[in-house]
This record gives structure tokens, sequence and C-alpha cells, in this order.
């Protein structure tokens, strides 16, 4: 194997234990929650350590606070305000907010106006 | 791409969730525990017994949450659950683990090889 597809079976092989780690803390996070964070946790840190990142659709489901694992309706609330998605988590009580702006020149405050 | 746990890689990827047995420890006390691996440490392997994946975990959790309930009103929160799980902690080193795989293979594995933090046994180099 040269270094060039160890890098990348590395890499591989990292955004696999990612998106199975977060597959875990899906399962476990009913029974035991600690342990859901615990996965998040491992999750980030080999994202980290490799370079991978995590995927944007997994990244909604930890807080980028407080790095616990969000279920939308029990660990986070989830709420629209016209502008952005905003995810509350309700261990730490940050907000973490998700823009979506589809038209950047059509904002619902200058419709008011 | 879906993720894949092959005999090949075991040793590089995430061994949580896999159900395990020990078989052999120069501790015989360790010998026989059979569970599924819920945490990981450098040097050890916290093992859940009892359980043979997370699924039949998940279903466990109603009837001893509805059993603290019944015991103590008032409560049955998720970390009080958790506290009703007998986890056993496994030195990885001096044991030597047999490993299910999610296809029902089974891979025996010498504790030595996996010492490591999760997120070092990646790029870990082993010589064979």
């Amino acid at each position: 194997m040269t270094r060039k597809h160890r890098k990348r079976w590395i890499k591989n092989i990292a955004g696999q234990q990612i998106k199975r780690l977060f597959e875990l803390a899906e399962s476990i996070s009913e029974a035991r929650p600690p342990m859901a964070d615990r996965y998040v946790h491992i999750a980030r840190r080999i994202g980290m350590r490799h370079r991978v990142r995590i995927p944007a659709h997994l990244k909604r489901r930890m807080c980028k606070h407080c790095g616990k694992y969000l279920v939308p309706g029990r660990t986070c609330r989830v709420r629209l305000n016209g502008t952005c998605v905003v995810v509350t988590c309700l261990a730490c009580g940050k907000q973490t907010r998700y823009p979506y702006h589809h038209d950047r020149n059509h904002t619902p405050n200058k419709e008011r106006e | 791409m879906t993720y894949e746990i092959t005999p090949e890689n075991l040793v590089y990827h995430t061994l949580i969730g896999l159900e395990t047995v020990v078989a052999e420890s120069t501790n015989s006390d360790m010998v026989g525990t059979r569970g599924v691996v819920v945490d990981e440490t450098r040097n050890t392997l916290l093992i859940t017994t009892g359980y043979s994946d997370f699924s039949a975990m998940k279903e466990a959790t109603a009837a001893i949450r509805s059993e603290i309930r019944n015991t103590t009103p008032h409560s049955g929160e998720p970390d009080e659950v958790g506290e009703h799980f007998l986890d056993k902690t496994i030195p990885k080193t001096h044991s030597t683990f047999i490993f299910s795989l999610p296809d029902d293979r089974k891979v025996r594995v010498d504790g030595d090889l996996l010492v490591a933090r999760p997120e070092d046994r990646i790029s870990k180099k082993h010589k064979n």
C-alpha cells in the first residue's frame, strides 16, 4: 500500500466509524443517554484526528457547544423563526442557528416594511 | 457507502456495539464474560453482560423503567435506567476476545492488538 492509498484507506475507515457511532448513539440514546454523548465525543475525536468531516445531517444531531447527542423533542427543541432553524440544547441551554435564506433579498423583515 | 466491518479491518474499526466473549484471560474470573461492548478506553473495554446487541437493550429499557416506577414513584429517568445494566470493565491486554460481526462471522482477536485509544487505533500499524 502506498502512502497515498493508505491515507485514503484511513479516511475511509474513519468516515465509516463516524457514521456507525452516530447510528449506535441513536439506538442507545433511549436506554443510556450518557453513552450516546460518549459516542458523539469519540466520533468527533476521530474526525479531528484524521481530518474527516462529520456529515452535515449528523452534525445537526449533536450540540456544537456541549457535545451532547440531540434527539428532537427529548434533548433539544427545534423551532423556525422565519430565517433560521433554531436548535436549543436542553442540557446546556445554548442555541444553534441554521439559516435557510432561499432568496437573500426577500427576508421576512423586508417584506413587512 | 455503507460501513462494513470485516475480519481484516476489525482491529481498526469501532468495537462498540459488537457482541463479544472473553475467550482467554490471565484473570480466570473474566473468561467467558459475554455481552455487548458499550464503551472503550485506551486499555479497557466496557461490556454490558446479558445483552447481545443494542436493540435488545432498548427493548429491556421499557421494562426496567416501569419497574423503577413501581418501586419508587416519580422517577424512571434515563440516567437511573442506566444503572440497572450490569457492566464489566475488561482490560484489553492479557485477554483474547471473540467478536461477533454484524454478519454473524466470528473473529478471535488478541487483546494486545487493540491497545490504543479508539481514534488512534485506525492508524496503528501491525506486523504480520
